[in-house]
């Protein structure tokens, strides 16, 4: 059998052929499905080419690039993308075309043009914007209120990065000394299986929503690089559809990932979000500050006006109350002026008919003048009492006239009885007994008093009555 | 949970709504005193949510089994 080739004879035959075809480097566009390094810094990969619509595989080739290459061009890769060099890449490479006997065809990757992936990354980006645009739901939680007080807060992170600690001593050591509750969902932050894990986490808050008021996304301690699980079309649906609002700080400076453009707040640090959190209750607290102020200012306002009101009535009320104290006080006078008049009436009335009681009367004459003595204290006592509503001025000017009165009819009591006195006196001057005990006498004639001659005639009888006793005797003789 | 509690917001509400009153002079010395007693207890019961540790929330996310 001439012509046959043994199996290394064949190989042999497609490398030189091969060397001869691709023997410069070639440019070529490929996406990353595996890759590993391993011990000593190789790097091994399994690159495929997919059909644009149905995503089925057209093509697939091992690759390696040598540890001294790859220490270069993985830093470059990552600072330039800020991407991890790793599966679910698309690149474009620079790549010698190898073929082993033993291990067949397989490509030595030289250099990668990050922009290509840049570019890419852009796309793809650009693509799941327009769809979750498209599908209505970019703007979901942007639209969900913030609570006014969100202090109960689910936090997802992992639990030892630097950027959680950040975001706890922030928050619990913030200056006024508010009060937050966290929970924290662990998941994983970086790396391929980082998207599924926050999902979970989402769904796990979900279960308990009515417990918190929001949800922080944080992340941060770490590298710069490795953002795109938070590209994700899942993530970023689960995000801006969440009933909660989600804030994020997944530590980054440079453009925001999906999930910060769908989130309800993105910022930039965990420190950060802890910072806007507090500041959400800097603002109530202020909010109060302000109320209490205008409470105390309004309610004093209103209290001061009350006083204002009060004392302008105050003011009005003086006028008017002197006004009808003054009227008052004229009528009084008028009433007093009256009354004076008629208790001087009554006492010259009763000082007439005392003067005449007097003149007529003699012993019971001083019970009599009790008696019209009481009268008229009773009068002026019933006076006084006429008078007793008005004003205390007045009561007193009544007093004085009472005691004017009173005296007034003492004296004139004192005088009645002076002549009462002599009265008696006279009586006795006249009385026919004082006189007979003078010495006169008086001469009867049948008991009828003789006062002249010539009711008499001689040889009649007639009797004579002296002080003490008296003479019967017969007329001699008239002279 | 069960019961309904009065929010924040609804809190603030009350409290302005009763500024405004007092602004206007819709109520008189005597309601003042007592009104003003009430916007003093809504406030106290904000700063309770900003300040206060309530023991139900924290129990709540204590028996969360994540």
């Amino acid at each position: 059998m001439e012509g046959q080739l043994t199996l290394t004879q064949l190989n042999e035959r497609i490398k030189s052929t091969l060397q001869d075809a691709f023997s410069e480097q070639l440019w070529i566009i490929a996406e990353i499905a595996e890759m590993k390094v391993n011990r000593t810094g190789h790097c091994y990969l399994e690159l495929i080419d997919k059909e644009n619509k149905t995503e089925e595989i057209t093509a697939r080739a091992r690759a390696t690039i040598w540890s001294w290459q790859f220490r270069f061009i993985q830093p470059y890769f990552e600072t330039t993308t800020g991407q991890t060099l790793s599966a679910g890449l698309k690149v474009l490479i620079s790549v010698s075309i190898e073929f082993h006997e033993v291990y067949g065809y397989s490509l030595n990757i030289k250099d990668i043009d990050p922009t290509y992936t840049l570019g890419d990354i852009a796309r793809r980006r650009a693509e799941i914007i327009n769809r979750l645009s498209d599908e209505g739901i970019i703007d979901m939680n942007k639209e969900i209120p913030l609570a006014d007080i969100p202090s109960r807060i689910a936090i997802i992170s992992s639990p030892t990065a630097a950027g959680y600690e950040d975001f706890i001593n922030q928050l619990y050591n913030n200056q006024a000394g508010y009060h937050f509750y966290t929970k924290l969902f662990a998941a994983t932050m970086q790396g391929n299986e980082a998207a599924k894990s926050v999902i979970t986490a989402l769904d796990a808050i979900y279960d308990y929503e009515h417990l918190f008021d929001v949800v922080v996304i944080i992340r941060g301690g770490g590298s710069q690089v490795d953002l795109a699980c938070f590209d994700d079309y899942n993530l970023a649906q689960h995000i801006a559809q969440f009933p909660l609002p989600v804030l994020t700080g997944i530590g980054h400076e440079k453009d925001d990932t999906i999930s910060d453009l769908v989130a309800h707040t993105r910022l930039k640090t965990p420190t950060a979000v802890a910072e806007f959190l507090i500041g959400k209750l800097n603002v109530v607290d202020n909010e109060l500050e302000t109320l209490k102020f205008a409470l105390e200012e309004i309610s004093s306002n209103k209290l001061s006006e009350e006083e204002n009101r009060v004392n302008h009535a105050l003011r009005m009320l003086k006028p008017f109350v002197v006004n009808k104290i003054e009227k008052s006080k004229r009528i009084l006078d008028q009433k007093n002026m009256r009354v004076k008049s008629a208790v001087r009436g009554e006492i010259n009335q009763q000082q007439l008919a005392l003067t005449h009681f007097f003149t007529a009367l003699s012993s019971d004459s001083q019970l009599y003048l009790k008696l019209k003595n009481k009268e008229l204290q009773t009068l002026s006592s019933k006076a006084t009492l006429k008078t007793k509503f008005g004003i205390s001025s007045e009561k007193q000017h009544l007093a004085a006239i009472e005691r004017s009165i009173s005296t007034g009819i003492k004296q004139l009591v004192d005088k009645q009885k002076y002549r009462l006195q002599s009265l008696e006196k006279n009586k006795e001057l006249v009385d026919p007994i004082t006189i007979l005990k003078r010495g006169f006498s008086i001469t009867l004639k049948e008991g009828k008093a003789i006062k002249n001659d010539s009711h008499v005639s001689e040889g009649e009888y007639i009797e004579t009555i002296l002080a003490e006793g008296k003479i019967a005797s017969i007329i001699q003789k008239k002279e | 949970m069960a019961q309904k509690k009065q929010t924040y917001r609804e809190a603030i509400n009350e409290i302005e709504e009763i500024l405004d009153k007092i602004e206007n002079d819709e109520l008189d010395v005597d309601e003042l005193v007592e009104k003003v007693k009430k916007v003093t207890e809504l406030l106290r019961f904000c700063k309770d949510k900003l300040y206060a540790t309530q023991d139900e929330v924290e129990k709540a996310l204590k028996d969360i089994d994540n």
